[in-house]
């Protein structure tokens, strides 16, 4: 069952970025980026982690879940240690996908070769 | 509407207009909206195959399992950008592509590879974050404010 | 590529569409998933007797519970749309357990990780093949598991 509606939770986050990049006219960078304070705000509200237990994979795959994490890292840090926390605790829980896009982007440059 | 448009100008400035609209490249919304929700609806799809995968045979728990599933995707999307085969999913799916975490990989290892030639230092590692570099800011400082927000609500309220 | 996208959304819909063929030996009362494992050594008369308990609840539609002599361990499955107020749900749960063992410590869970362990966790006990001390040992692991954030 969370195998279909991450297809379809997943695929309505995509439109929503379609709409931004056709409609309102947008350039990609604004797009991911609106989409990720997006992530952010609603983590806030907190409305972001019951769609992770309804849609699993289709909410944490795009790049919304991206302020997500970033918000609940500074919000458990800033439990533990107060205000300070929601500097120091933001990437704890994010590294995964830019530790992951560096190391492989880096492994990448060195075993691809750039097309002409 | 276009017509009413058309008869407060000069016939030649007329002619110009039907001209251009038949020219004009227009842009295929529906369309563009069903490929992207069926390309970024399957890239999730995979995601969550992948979480599945890491919960049944790891001991990753539903909290922890998006990081590996999150790491696995990017390397996947490595060996899709090195092959060429990202930039035409890219081309056919639009945001489909770009809103998954893949994109966001695509954007780093691609500008990575392409700015090889310039050497690691400067090339690859001063253009890699060249597209990807405002979602993190974006992303970071918006959830410092919230962050912030919230913890000052919480201390003076008791939310 | 669009054939591709077709086929993956149709193979998508008859995976969520079908019923969870799991467990042998179902109970069906409501349809809820659940078995009944042997009490042989390891006595597992509390976990049985929260299973049929619960199952009585429509919203549940899988149950999954082991428990040692100190402490009860149960992973919960719910209809899809309540899948959005789980925190509310594993509360309740939680108290109910509670108040059928109060000397026990309570741990019910949602997440999808422990339905596969408690799914394991009951198959062997059904089939003898653990010792209570390895028994003891897997739900202490699978507690610190749960409590895990990162």
């Amino acid at each position: 069952m969370i195998f279909f509606w991450a297809f379809v939770v997943g695929g309505t986050i995509c439109v929503i970025g379609q709409i931004m990049l056709d409609v309102f006219k947008l350039s990609p960078g604004h797009t991911l980026s609106t989409l990720v304070v997006a992530g952010a705000i609603l983590d806030g509200l907190g409305l972001y982690e019951p769609l992770i237990d309804f849609a699993g994979a289709g909410v944490t795959v795009p790049i919304t879940s991206f302020g997500n994490s970033l918000v609940h890292g500074a919000m458990q840090e800033a439990e533990k240690h107060g205000i300070i926390g929601v500097v120091t605790g933001m990437f704890e829980v994010t590294s995964a996908g830019i530790s992951a896009a560096i190391i492989f982007g880096f492994i990448g440059a060195l075993i691809f070769k750039p097309k002409g | 509407m276009a017509d009413k448009k058309k008869k407060k100008l000069p016939p030649e400035a007329q002619k110009y207009q039907s001209f251009e609209q038949k020219r004009e490249v227009k842009r295929p919304v529906l369309i563009n909206c069903i490929k992207a929700f069926f390309v970024g609806g399957f890239i999730c799809f995979i995601g969550q195959l992948i979480s599945t995968f890491y919960m049944y045979f790891f001991d990753f728990t539903e909290q922890t399992v998006a990081n590996p599933t999150v790491a696995t995707l990017i390397f996947i999307t490595m060996l899709l950008t090195g092959f060429g085969v990202y930039d035409r999913i890219g081309q056919f799916a639009g945001a489909g592509s770009a809103v998954p975490v893949t994109g966001f990989g695509n954007a780093v290892v691609s500008a990575a590879i392409e700015h090889r030639s310039e050497g690691f230092v400067l090339g690859v590692g001063g253009n890699m974050f060249k597209l990807a570099g405002s979602v993190i800011v974006f992303g970071v400082f918006s959830a410092f404010v919230i962050a912030l927000i919230k913890t000052i609500l919480i201390q003076w309220g008791g939310l | 590529m669009a054939r591709i996208l077709m086929i993956t959304l149709i193979l998508s819909v008859t995976i969520g569409c079908n019923p969870d063929s799991g467990a042998e030996g179902t109970n069906n009362k409501n349809d809820v998933e659940y078995t009944q494992v042997r009490t042989n050594t390891l006595d597992q008369q509390a976990s049985n007797h929260i299973k049929e308990k619960l199952s009585e609840n429509n919203e549940v539609t899988a149950i999954y519970a082991v428990n040692t002599a100190k402490t009860i361990v149960v992973a919960m499955e719910f209809h899809q749309i309540k899948q959005l107020q789980l925190p509310k749900l594993r509360k309740k749960y939680t108290t109910k357990i509670e108040e059928m063992y109060p000397n026990h410590k309570v741990e019910v869970s949602t997440d999808q990780k422990l339905i596969f362990e408690l799914e394991r966790l009951e198959e062997k006990i059904d089939k003898n093949d653990i010792s209570q001390k390895k028994l003891k040992k897997e739900i202490k692991d699978l507690t610190k598991l749960m409590k895990e954030k990162t």
